[in-house]
C-alpha cells in the first residue's frame, strides 16, 4: 500500500522542487491563486481609499495573506511566511477593530501586496529557470516595518500618526517589553518598541509549531469530557 | 475504498492534502468552502473530512456546526494555521477528531488520517 519512493525524503525549496511532479502542481496553483488573490487585495486597497470598503472586504484582505502564508510554509518560502504572517497579524488587529486600515496601517499592507507580488512573480521566474529564488533585499524591512505596527499600543504610537480614523486604544491583552535604551535599530523603527534578536528561521518555525501544537494539546486535555467529570 | 473530503479555499492546500493521502488508497473529493462541503456530504457517503477554518462564505467551524446539527456524525479533522485555543474553543462538543496544524509536516497529516480511518473500519 505505501509508496517505497517517498519523495518526501528529500524535502527541496520550492524553487527546486520540479522534480516532485505534485509540487509543481502546488507551486503552479499557489502562484495562480496568489497573483489573483493579490490582485484582489489591491481592488480592495482602492475600495479602502475610496471609502467604499466594508468587513466584509476586510476580511477578503485578512483570507489573501492567509491563504499566501499557509501554502508557503509548506513551500518553505520563510521570507513569504513571514511577510504574509506580519501583515495577516496586522489584518487582525483591523479586523478586531483595534486598528484602522489607514495611514502607516494601510501604507504598509499596501507595500505588503505590491512586494508580494514581485515576489510570486520572482519564484515564477525562478521555478522557469530552474534557478534559486535570490532573497528580496526589500523584504526585511518590510516585515519590522509592519511587525512595529502591531504590536505598538495605538494610544502613544508614533508609527500610527495621522490617522483620523484610528479607533481608541483597546488596551492589548499583553505590554511590549519595555526597551531600556533604544538603539538604532529602534529608532530606525519610529520608537523604543523592542531589541531584536536574530535566530535561524527554522528554530523559530519549530518553535512556533510546538507552541502551537502545545496550545491545541493543552486546550484539548482542558475541554476533555474525562478532565470536566473529574472537576 | 473511503473517501475524504478536503475542504480548503485554496487549491494549492487542497491538492497538497491529496498528494498526502495518495498512497493511503483512498478517493479524495474537494470542495472550496463550507457551504459546498455540506452539498458534498448531502450527496456523497464521505468517511472523513478535512476542513480548513479560515474560508470565505461559509468557514469550517459553521460548516462543523451546520453538519453536527442536521444529525451528521462524519468524522472531522480541522486544519488550522492558528496555533491558537480559540479554534478548539469554537468547535468544543462539536465532535473533532483531531486537529491538524498547517503547514503540517509530511506524515503527520497521514497518520492522523489513518488512526480515524482504523476507528472509523472498526467501529
Amino acid at each position: 500500500m505505501s509508496d517505497p519512493h517517498e519523495t518526501d525524503a528529500t524535502p527541496t525549496g520550492a524553487a527546486s522542487a520540479a522534480r516532485d511532479a505534485d509540487l509543481v502542481e502546488v507551486i503552479a496553483d499557489f502562484l495562480d491563486e496568489g497573483a489573483e488573490g493579490l490582485a484582489r487585495a489591491d481592488e480592495i486597497l482602492i475600495a479602502v481609499e475610496q471609502g467604499a470598503a466594508g468587513d466584509d472586504d476586510v476580511h477578503a484582505l485578512f483570507r489573501v495573506f492567509h491563504t499566501i502564508k499557509g501554502v508557503a510554509g509548506f513551500l518553505e518560502l520563510g521570507d513569504v511566511v513571514a511577510l504574509a504572517h506580519a501583515t495577516e497579524a496586522l489584518l487582525n488587529r483591523v479586523r478586531e477593530g483595534e486598528r484602522a486600515l489607514a495611514g502607516d496601517t494601510f501604507q504598509a499592507v499596501f507595500e505588503a501586496t505590491g512586494l508580494l507580488q514581485r515576489r510570486l512573480e520572482a519564484l515564477r521566474e525562478a521555478v522557469d529557470a530552474r534557478a534559486d529564488l535570490a532573497p528580496d533585499v526589500e523584504l526585511p524591512a518590510l516585515v519590522a516595518r509592519v511587525e512595529a505596527l502591531i504590536v505598538a499600543p495605538a494610544p502613544a504610537a508614533p508609527l500610527v500618526t495621522g490617522l483620523a480614523g484610528e479607533p481608541g486604544a483597546a488596551p492589548a491583552a499583553w505590554e511590549p517589553e519595555p526597551v531600556s535604551e533604544p538603539d538604532a535599530g529602534a529608532r530606525r523603527l519610529g520608537a523604543g518598541l523592542r531589541e531584536t534578536v536574530r535566530v535561524d528561521v527554522e528554530r523559530v518555525d519549530t518553535m512556533v509549531e510546538m507552541i502551537g501544537e502545545l496550545m491545541i494539546v493543552q486546550a484539548m486535555v482542558v475541554h476533555s469530557p474525562e478532565i470536566a467529570a473529574l472537576g | 475504498m473511503p473517501t475524504i473530503l478536503a475542504v480548503d479555499d485554496s487549491r494549492a492546500v487542497r491538492t497538497l492534502l491529496r498528494r498526502e493521502v495518495k498512497d493511503l488508497g483512498v478517493e479524495v473529493v474537494e470542495a472550496e468552502d463550507g457551504l459546498q462541503a455540506l452539498e458534498r456530504l448531502r450527496t456523497s457517503r464521505i468517511d472523513l473530512v478535512l476542513l480548513d477554518v479560515t474560508m470565505p462564505r461559509m468557514d469550517g467551524v459553521e460548516a462543523l456546526r451546520a453538519m453536527r446539527e442536521t444529525g451528521n456524525k462524519t468524522p472531522v479533522i480541522m486544519l488550522t494555521s492558528e496555533s491558537s485555543t480559540s479554534v478548539v474553543d469554537r468547535v468544543l462538543g462539536l465532535g473533532v477528531s483531531d486537529y491538524v496544524l498547517k503547514p503540517f509536516k509530511p506524515d503527520t497529516l497521514k497518520e492522523k488520517v489513518q488512526q480515524v480511518l482504523r476507528s472509523r473500519m472498526a467501529g
